[in-house]
């Protein structure tokens, strides 16, 4: 071995990281050796996470850290559950490159496209590799900022709005979750995920919010409800490739950012619940939806919301049952693996189908695959396995979440097991249901416009990923101990999966999903137009947590923020516009002007204090009188008043514009501007001294209360 | 007599001034004074900090009140470096900048004496000195800011001026107050105002409000920050030097002066100032970044970030934590850093094609590809993402503001920095992701002497958000000596 463990560990990171702007040099030169080179770069990784399997093979762990970078310092740990994903994640991205290649062919910009691919790349190995929580933050950022740049690689409408609402939840989830790191590093002033568990069990009900906060950074990226919103809008314009990883990968960051919070808190019962309950919704939320919907990335969107609703589930369960968790934590762990490979099996076939037809909707693929033997192959091998069949992946990991349920009888009452299996039961048949429905469009129909015309597609470059990932998928279908075994079950040779009760919840499981197909889908979802037909879309007018309830809340709020802060921001030169005018309105009253007006108020005056020794027709002819008085000077000063009034409101004008005020001649209107700039000085600044004054005591009154 | 050196990095930029304003030299030869001259300053201040045993100098003295008189500590070295190292890019910016603008001669005098002013206040030893340098820093940027000539800039000169002096006479009256008890305002670790009376207390907050809110003008304080705004009509260079670093950094530092040398964080807790300038600060960080998301064009966005950052900064002086106050303190080394590049790019952008408005510069990412990229970088290390250097400053800045018990200081950190993506990302996706309009002439990146700061302090930038290790010690041992 030329290098150790621990390097290893920092070089996978560092090597992806380097290369993609080597990449981009080779890239401008020549684009197959840029192509090649980045093959060969994930080849190396994946070549070294293989090397470190004996490390960690027997329960060990690696770590490596680097103090004294990035104000932390950089801490790494490899175990088992970490190898697990940076395995998959190399992986895959290995087969996503390759399909890449050939994805791309038509696209712009592919320079930029493979480098960030290449930068969320080490990112996410960064992601799996943190051993403190300020460097999963860092990384999880950062792969939120590559990914983002291969979320808008058409540069068009639909994908800037994707990139817009991804953007902006995951950074408003990464912002949501750093005030929970900061309040953890409050409590327990370290941030080392192994140190975390003993510190804070020691922490009150703190806890729970801290970890509700850092839950909601990663429940983003592991699209837990209510936080999945931005999934089905992101998926389906984003590269099918990306797309897959997407699925595939970034999605279990957010599980292992949900599963690594979980361990810190010492699996807390009621967030493990909470934990429980959200992937419950999400299972059939996630596949209820997906079931209506006639996008075909939308529609395996949904999917993967609800599965991830499975994953989430069993670590629920795990946190639940802590002692008897060992079966449950495995089998999280392989639906997981699982559900990387199904999905990432699915985007590549939609991919296939965008790289030809350009189209998503079902409508339009109408028997596209028909004349496909190895596309078909492939996809079905996907199709069964994500419905679990057995022989097919899915059947062991979905097969061992079915016994996790039971397990649960040991806590919870009847009911609520009932329930769980209820829930896990139409979910599933669901999953049967709107696979079908793909299956039969795309491939059961017969339409002359793709007869014969493809047979030549899809490419070798598109279709071995996917053949090698169904052949896997098979291989883990029939000797699920292997795979088991390998990921350090201890039991794994010990299952018996292929019972007949298995198989026959599985069948049973298929047939409802058949029953949901013919009397839902074919009955309610499809409108016959003669022989032809197409899908309808009932969703859109369900109720829509982002169009009526986020987007309105948010916008209310900030609308009105805005305004108030607004208010603050003029408040000053308000104040002392309107301090000047007034007082310019103050100077300009001449009280003298008019001597008879005075005499005549002087008068009023002495009158009204004697009127008491007069009669009271004197009363009224003194009543008369000042009617009279206050009528004639009105009338006279009209002009007068006129004239105060605007004068005041010029003064007001003159402040807010007073650059209309100086002409043109600069010479004529210099003394004019001179006084105007020191008439307006002089009431600036005392107005804002005296705002100062105010505000200052207002300041202290507010404290002194 | 050697420690008649301390003042020489004051005086030699007054030097170079008055030698421009008598030297009608070609634009070359005067080019080539300038960065010299400016470069050379940059050293007699690293020779002066690593040579001189003696470390103040009297200049004047009438009586204990009119006492002119610099003293080099930590804080001071800390800000005059930052300071005179951005002057040196700025000024190879200016040179690429004003080469086609009207007047470049009264414009580089200005700005160089504006120099010596500003390391004036880095270098002053009391309170007095600070305040007469600081009156001389807005009459010296007061030409600059209206050296546009037109009425806008007139008029947005006008209101600087109003604004700056009157929160200097706000701070004098703080500063009588102040000194009509103690008869000494030298500065001090630690504030030189001893245990007072309870029966002082409102005199004393008086005297802080008067001073905090008269130094927060240039600092950018909310209600007193519409000058920042406005002053955005001088030229580009101006803009980022002056109004992003100098002048708002010279209030910060002034407040940094009257917080921790002056009055003494335990005066502060006593009196219950720091409830007051809180509340002011968060408000001020709010408005800014609420207000610059509804700015459409690029200069005044900038500004109202900048309004938004500096309360950062502030924040984390009033805290009253040493984590906090190293927070405040990075962040008032990194904005500048980072701001300064912003507003490069954006006065390169102004004056390659003529683009000040946000919508203008669809496309432009395409065209000017290098500077977008500084751009954006910079851009997202200010919103402070991992691993870049605006999140180890905000790391700080919340953590102190927990540890001294409020939830309050981190949350609005972060409903800012959500603001902050909400302003500054848009520009980015702008740039790059929307398609070139028709008929858009084909644009050249900048020149070398624009183009090679923006990439040196990019380059910075992201640099230091790596290892800012040795920064933040340093910024831990000021900390250490003032809390």
């Amino acid at each position: 071995m030329f290098l150790s463990a621990e390097y290893i560990l920092i070089a996978i990171i560092l090597i992806p990281a380097v290369s993609a702007f080597i990449g981009l040099y080779i890239g401008i030169k020549s684009e197959p050796a840029r192509n090649a080179f980045y093959t060969g770069v994930i080849l190396v990784v994946f070549a070294l996470v293989c090397t470190l399997y004996p490390h960690i093979r027997e329960g060990g762990s690696i770590r490596y850290s680097l103090p004294g970078i990035m104000g932390t310092g950089l801490f790494l740990k490899l175990d088992m559950l970490r190898y697990v994903l940076v395995f998959l994640t190399s992986f895959l991205w290995l087969l996503a490159h390759i399909f890449s290649t050939h994805y791309l062919l038509k696209y712009k910009h592919r320079n930029r496209y493979y480098m960030f691919f290449i930068l969320t790349f080490s990112s996410t190995l960064g992601v799996f590799l943190s051993e403190h929580i300020l460097n999963l933050f860092t990384f999880f950022e950062l792969m939120t900022v590559t990914s983002y740049f291969l979320v808008i690689h058409d540069e068009d409408e639909f994908t800037h709005k994707a990139g817009n609402i991804y953007i902006t939840m995951s950074i408003g989830g990464g912002l949501v979750q750093l005030m929970g790191i900061f309040l953890l590093y409050n409590y327990t002033s370290t941030l080392l995920i192994t140190q975390l568990p003993i510190e804070i069990a020691e922490l009150g009900n703190i806890k729970y919010l801290i970890a509700l906060l850092i839950m909601s950074g990663f429940g983003v990226k592991a699209c837990m409800f209510p936080l999945h919103i931005w999934l089905p809008k992101v998926y389906p314009p984003i590269p099918s490739p990306a797309t897959a990883l997407f699925s595939g990968v970034l999605t279990k960051t957010g599980i292992f950012g949900i599963f690594i919070t979980l361990q810190l808190m010492n699996y807390d019962k009621s967030l493990s619940f909470m934990v429980l309950c959200i992937g419950l919704i999400n299972m059939f939320l996630g596949g209820l939806l997906a079931l209506h919907h006639r996008n075909i990335k939308k529609i395996f969107a949904y999917s993967s919301m609800s599965q991830l609703g499975y994953i989430l589930m069993g670590i629920g369960l795990i946190g639940l049952l802590q002692d008897h968790s060992y079966h449950i934590y495995y089998a999280s762990v392989f639906h997981m693996i699982n559900h990387a490979l199904l999905k990432t099996l699915l985007f590549f076939g939609s991919g296939v189908v965008f790289m030809v037809l350009q189209k998503l909707s079902l409508n339009e693929m109408k028997g596209f695959g028909k004349h496909m033997p190895l596309f078909r192959f492939a996809l079905a091998v996907g199709f069964l396995g994500t419905v679990g069949l057995p022989g097919f992946s899915g059947f062991a990991s979905k097969t061992m979440l079915h016994h996790a349920i039971y397990e649960s009888t040991v806590i919870f009452n009847g009911y609520i097991v009932g329930f769980i299996e209820v829930i896990f039961f139409i979910s599933s048949a669901f999953t049967a249901a709107y696979l079908l429905k793909i299956y039969t469009t795309l491939f059961h129909e017969d339409n002359k416009d793709y007869a014969e015309v493809y047979k030549d597609f899809p490419h070798e470059y598109a279709i071995i990923p996917m053949l090698l990932l169904s052949g896997i998928v098979i291989f883990i279908g029939i000797k699920p101990g292997f795979l088991l075994n390998a990921i350090g079950y201890s039991e794994a040779y010990n299952l018996h999966l292929f019972t007949t009760k298995n198989i026959v919840n599985a069948l049973l499981i298929s047939t409802s999903g058949l029953g949901i197909y013919y009397y839902y889908i074919n009955k309610r979802l499809k409108v016959y137009e003669g022989s032809d037909y197409y899908y309808i879309n009932p969703t859109y007018h369900w109720f829509d947590l982002e169009r009526n309830l986020y987007i309105p809340v948010i916008s209310f709020c900030f609308k009105y923020i805005s305004l108030v802060l607004y208010g603050i921001d003029n408040a000053l030169v308000f104040v002392a516009s309107s301090l000047s005018s007034f007082g310019k309105y103050l100077f300009s009253i001449d009280f003298y002007k008019d001597i008879s007006y005075y005499n005549r108020l002087v008068n009023l005056f002495f009158t009204m204090k004697t009127r008491r020794l007069h009669h009271k027709r004197n009363i009224e002819s003194l009543v008369q009188n000042s009617k009279g008085n206050i009528e004639s000077y009105v009338h006279n000063n009209k002009d007068n008043l006129e004239d105060m009034v605007q004068s005041g409101k010029d003064g007001l004008e003159s402040i807010i514009n007073y650059e209309h005020k100086i002409s043109d001649d600069p010479k004529t209107n210099l003394k004019q501007k001179i006084g105007d700039m020191s008439f307006n000085l002089s009431s600036i600044t005392y107005s804002i001294i005296l705002f100062a004054l105010i505000l200052s005591i207002l300041l202290v009154l507010m404290l002194m209360i | 007599m050697p420690n008649i050196l301390i003042v020489a990095p004051i005086l030699f930029p007054f030097i170079l001034s008055a030698l421009l304003f008598l030297n009608d030299w070609e634009e070359k030869t005067r080019n080539r004074w300038i960065l010299w001259g400016i470069i050379l300053n940059f050293f007699i201040l690293i020779f002066n900090f690593s040579v001189l045993e003696v470390n103040r100098i009297h200049i004047l003295k009438f009586n204990e009140f009119v006492d002119i008189y610099f003293k080099i500590d930590m804080i001071g070295i800390v800000f005059s470096l930052l300071v005179s190292f951005l002057w040196i890019l700025t000024a190879f910016y200016s040179i690429g900048y004003m080469a086609h603008e009207r007047k470049p001669n009264r414009f580089f005098i200005f700005f160089t004496a504006t120099l010596g002013v500003t390391i004036g206040i880095a270098l002053a030893g009391n309170l007095v000195t600070l305040y007469l340098f600081y009156e001389l820093l807005t009459l010296f940027t007061f030409p600059l800011v209206i050296h546009a000539g037109n009425e806008t800039a007139l008029k947005a000169g006008y209101k600087y001026l109003i604004y700056s002096f009157t929160g200097a006479t706000l701070s004098l009256f703080g500063m009588f107050m102040i000194y009509s008890q103690t008869q000494n305002l030298d500065f001090m670790p630690g504030g030189i105002l001893n245990v007072i009376n309870e029966n002082e207390i409102f005199y004393y907050f008086t005297a802080y409000a008067l001073t905090f809110c008269g130094f927060g003008v240039k600092a950018g304080l909310v209600p007193f920050h519409s000058w920042l705004p406005s002053a955005m009509i001088a030229p580009t260079p101006v803009s980022a030097l002056l109004h992003a670093v100098a002048v708002v950094k010279s209030g910060i530092f002034a407040l940094v002066r009257i917080t921790y040398y002056i009055f003494g964080p335990a005066l502060i807790l006593m009196i219950k100032g720091n409830h007051f300038a809180l509340a002011l600060i968060l408000i001020t960080i709010l408005t800014g970044s609420f207000l610059a998301i509804h700015q459409t064009n690029l200069k005044k966005r900038l500004a109202y970030s900048t309004i938004s950052q500096l309360g950062y900064i502030m924040l984390g002086l009033v805290v009253f934590n040493p984590n906090s106050f190293t927070g405040g303190m990075l962040h008032m080394i990194f904005h500048a850093l980072i701001k300064i590049t912003l507003f490069f790019c954006v006065g390169a952008i102004m004056h390659i094609t003529g683009k000040t408005e946000i919508h203008e510069i669809q496309g432009l990412g395409k065209q000017l590809p290098k500077l977008m990229w500084c751009f954006s970088l910079s851009a997202v290390a200010l919103i402070g993402i991992p691993p870049t250097s605006g999140f180890v400053s905000k790391w700080y800045l919340a953590t102190g503001g927990l540890q001294s018990g409020s939830f309050i200081i981190p949350v609005v950190l972060l409903l800012s920095a959500l603001l902050t993506a909400g302003y500054l990302l848009p520009i980015i996706t702008i740039a790059f992701f929307k398609p070139i309009p028709n008929g858009e002439p084909v644009y050249q990146e900048p020149l070398p002497f624009m183009l090679i700061p923006i990439m040196i302090l990019t380059g910075i930038v992201l640099l230091i958000g790596l290892f800012p290790n040795p920064i933040i010690n340093v910024l831990e041992t000021i900390a250490n000596t003032v809390i």
